[in-house]
């Protein structure tokens, strides 16, 4: 292995026979780490067929060789097993920030392959290289939380603890893996349910080498605070008019801004103004509790939270004592969909209790606190979006017996009551009557309660694929280039790469340049809601959105803000640095890697993904039966035409081309998609090209 | 040292003492007003300031100090602390031009991104108008002839946004209203 990055061993665990063994992790250097390492693994060591509960699969806990490297935004966990929230038993990744992956690597490890099933409730510990399986079974049936607490006092406040909730105990198929109180990844809890896996507790002692000078680390630290970082998804425009700031995007998340405070802090702190170039403020340029819980949230704002190595801060920590009569803490944390999802559930309204906001503030806290307790996952909101439905359209009347449909404090609900939420994650969690199903999927529950076609087709409810996810930063945000990455994974993108730069606050004009000097043309780029047909400008910038995605996910690197493609100076004509991700590499891991170079490692782990997906489905033919959009994609605005002005409405045809222009990008065969063994060995995956074609799956 | 010499280093002093603290006061947002070169900290002297104004806009070492003419002020920024547009709008607000200072965001959201502008953002800063005051000013610019291109789009979940129809129709205002305050909020 390099002298730096990465710490050289891997934990293999195996549950059945409580085997713990030590692996070396050149053997999927190649692979990077994270990702990379969980999709050779599935791809070499789970059989097709098998499903996520089964014994035979394996869940693979990953970090990279940057995590706890002093990477600015680098402590990200990619977890990788097969995914049941859709009946296709596909290879997913979920995700969790927060403290476990620096925490792992100070342990003196890169990642964790957990195999078989345990006979009862155990949990995995490990401070440094002392690894044991532990008995869980004082922990076993209680929330997240109260496990948390319990290991953390076993092992100390050092410690990090991952852990599932009584939904993943309970096999809820949407649940989720979560770490310090609020870091969750969402969609494998009940794999680490069903191999009786209750948490993992991490305490490491060690640090990350750096493989060349520290400096040069330090001086890339400098530049990137100083030149390059902008705020929550790496918006780079204020919110509100900023003396520094040429531009101004109500919708930025970049937020900070005299007047605006963290209310419920010492001193009442004020975010003032976060103009770049001022370091010590990048943690204050995203007050995401404004944006996440409406502006009355500011007042009960203790301080902006995230994740180890992170300047930007994006996790609103609350104090909230409205939340103690639903007999839960005060104390919340959370970002994003964590807040929002309960919203979606409260889809009648909230009703606001003692001040204007405050119903959908506390009902959002409240939803948050009893989601993350219980480990459930919302599936990128189609959970509420699903119960909606089945509400609106009098199906969950017809398909709940009578005796459980009353039982239901439908009163409350109406009202905009958020006790309501105590019922619902209750009974998605404990899998209490029909009504429960809701925690199965949104493929699942479409299914079994004979959803309309109007679910899939009818833009409100989001859905994208017919496999059954929906979307996310798709072609209503990003027209062919949304679209193409919204279909490429097997349930919702999780690829922010293309929408940061898209949503930076930056005119179309400004954004065109940057598009013009990274991917040849500025016709890379559409004007929002005024769409182009498909060129091979677009099918680059896909490209790129998708790669990158995968690299960060096995560097690790969060998603969420890198790529750095804007910088917020005017003097820098915006342009970020796209190279940078190369230049951490090269010297973390002491391995001169060139952004091309880099960019190379990345398609290999997005190919090889592609190559376990059609492993999975047994079928080459990924445009046939894999890369499918719904019709509303189509279909919406039936009086305009696609590509006129104040449409998002896309061309079939069109979007075929797209597909093709991509598959072509990636070296995949243009009619399938599916990759070729000249492209597999070209990125040194001669042996998944002879298991494909051991099993007939190689395009002709 | 000749009188004349500790003059000069005086005037000197005063110059770079005064465009830190314009440069200072750009950079928080604020302008620099004529009245204010005349009380602590700048203390300028009467006798001076013809002087004074004067080297500070011939000398290089200043030449981003700026001044903006209103009805019956004058305005001073630093250019390199202050953006232009940040200072027009200051200007704007300091000279009480409401109406364009609403008209000059709505028109510039919707040629420039394009985009329509959310109707409260003017309630927040640097604008501070009152829910009342904003509701009047609306009103104001539909009937006045000069502001009849703006108007107003509705997203599916009621929220209102304005926009300029010299720039936007109405269909493309009402898509990406839509796309703002709907579709961008449903991605978190």
């Amino acid at each position: 292995m390099s002298t730096g990055g990465w710490a050289g061993k891997i934990i293999r665990v195996n549950l059945t026979s409580g085997k713990i063994s030590s692996e070396d992790t050149s053997k999927y250097q190649d692979f990077i780490g994270g990702m990379g390492i969980g999709y050779k693994v599935l791809f070499d060591e789970v059989p097709a067929g098998t499903k996520p509960y089964d014994e035979a699969n394996k869940i693979v806990v990953g970090t990279g060789p940057l995590c706890g490297s002093g990477v600015p935004m680098s402590s990200r966990t990619n977890i990788t097993s097969l995914y049941p929230g859709t009946d296709m038993n596909l290879v997913t990744d979920s995700h969790m920030g927060g403290n476990f992956a620096a925490f792992l690597k100070y342990a003196g490890w890169d990642a964790i392959i957990i195999e078989g099933a345990s006979s009862k409730p155990v949990w995995l510990r490990i401070e440094d290289d002392k690894v044991s399986l532990e008995d869980a079974s004082s922990v076993w049936g209680t929330g997240i939380y109260n496990t948390t607490a319990v290991i953390g006092s076993k092992m100390g406040k050092e410690s990090c603890v991952a852990a599932i909730g009584q939904a993943g105990e309970n096999l809820v198929n949407l649940s989720v893996i979560m770490n310090g109180s609020s870091h969750s990844a969402g969609g494998h809890g009940a794999v680490f349910g069903s191999k009786k896996l209750k948490a993992i507790g991490v305490i490491g002692t060690g640090s990350v080498k750096i493989g060349k000078d520290k400096k040069e680390l330090m001086d890339l630290d400098a530049y990137v605070m100083k030149e390059i970082v902008g705020a929550n998804n790496q918006h780079v425009v204020p919110s509100t008019p900023q003396p520094w700031s040429e531009f101004v995007y109500e919708n930025s998340r970049w937020t900070a801004r005299e007047g605006l405070t963290w209310g419920a802090s010492e001193g009442n702190i004020d975010t003032g103004i976060a103009a770049p170039g001022d370091v010590n403020k990048v943690g204050y340029r995203t007050m995401k509790a404004i944006k996440d819980l409406g502006p009355v949230a500011a007042k009960y704002t203790v301080r902006m939270g995230g994740c180890q190595s992170c300047p930007i801060r994006c996790h609103a920590q609350m104090n909230i004592p409205q939340l103690e009569q639903y007999g839960v803490s005060p104390y919340a944390a959370n970002t994003c969909m964590g807040w929002f999802s309960p919203a979606g559930v409260m889809f009648k309204g909230t009703k606001d209790q003692k001040e204007e906001g405050d119903g959908n503030m506390i009902t959002r806290a409240l939803g948050s606190q009893l989601a993350d307790d219980y480990g459930v996952w919302c599936n990128y909101g189609s959970i509420g979006r699903d119960f909606a439905y089945a509400y609106e359209s009098g199906i969950i009347k017809k398909v709940l017996p009578e005796e459980e449909y009353n039982s239901i404090p439908w009163n409350l609900l109406e009202a905009g009551d958020p006790a309501f939420l105590k019922e619902f994650y209750r009974r998605v969690t404990f899998k209490e009557g029909e009504f429960s199903h809701l925690g199965d999927g949104t493929y699942h529950i479409a299914k079994r309660w004979n959803f309309g076609a109007d679910y899939f087709d009818t833009k409100k409810y989001s859905m994208w694929s017919p496999l059954g996810f929906p979307k996310h930063h798709a072609s209503d945000e990003s027209y062919q280039v949304g679209a193409i990455i919204n279909c490429m994974f097997n349930r919702d993108a999780q690829s922010h790469s293309h929408q940061n730069f898209i949503s930076s606050g930056l005119p179309v004009d400004v954004l065109k340049k940057i598009a013009e000097k990274l991917w040849g043309s500025g016709d890379a780029i559409d004007p929002p809601a005024n769409y182009t047909p498909m060129n091979e400008y677009k099918a680059k910038f896909a490209k790129y959105g998708v790669i990158r995605n995968c690299l960060h996910d096995s560097l690790t690197l969060c998603n969420w803000m890198w790529p750095l493609t804007a910088s917020p100076l005017k003097e820098r004509d915006y342009m970020g640095d796209t190279s940078l991700e190369s230049k951490y590499f090269s010297v973390v891991t002491g391995i001169d890697t060139t952004e091309e170079e880099l960019d190379l490692m990345g398609e290999r782990v997005f190919t090889l993904h592609r190559a376990l997906t059609v492993k999975e489905m047994g079928t080459t033919d990924m445009r046939g039966k894999h890369d499918l959009m719904v019709n509303w994609v189509f279909d919406i605005d039936p009086d305009k035409k696609p590509f006129t002005e104040g449409t998002i409405k896309m061309d079939r045809d069109d979007m075929q081309l797209a597909l093709t222009m991509f598959y072509k990008e990636m070296g995949w065969d243009e009619k399938t998609g599916a990759p070729t063994r000249a492209t597999l060995e070209k990125l040194n995956m001669k042996d998944v090209a002879d298991e494909l074609a051991k099993l007939g799956l190689l395009p002709a | 040292m000749s009188k004349e010499k500790v003059n000069d280093e005086i005037l000197q002093e005063n110059l770079e003492f005064t465009a830190k603290y314009i440069r200072e006061n750009s950079y928080n947002g604020k302008f620099i007003k004529y009245d204010d070169f005349f009380t602590e900290p700048i203390s300028l002297k009467e006798e001076e300031k013809e002087i004074f104004f004067e080297k500070l806009f011939s000398n290089e070492e200043y030449s981003d100090i700026s001044e903006l003419k209103g009805k019956e002020n004058r305005y001073f920024y630093s250019k390199k602390e202050m953006n232009e547009n940040y200072a027009k709008l200051l200007y704007r607000i300091e000279e009480k031009d409401i109406l364009n200072m609403v008209a000059d965001r709505i028109r510039t959201d919707s040629k420039r991104y394009p985009k329509t502008t959310n109707s409260n953002v003017f309630l927040n800063e640097p604008y501070n108008l009152k829910k009342d005051e904003l509701a009047e000013l609306y009103k104001q610019l539909s009937n006045l002839d000069d502001y009849k291109d703006i108007k107003q789009s509705v997203a599916s979940n009621g929220v209102v946004c304005v926009y300029s129809d010299k720039f936007l129709s109405q269909g493309y205002a009402d898509a990406l209203t839509e796309l703002q305050e709907v579709t961008r909020i449903e991605s978190q």
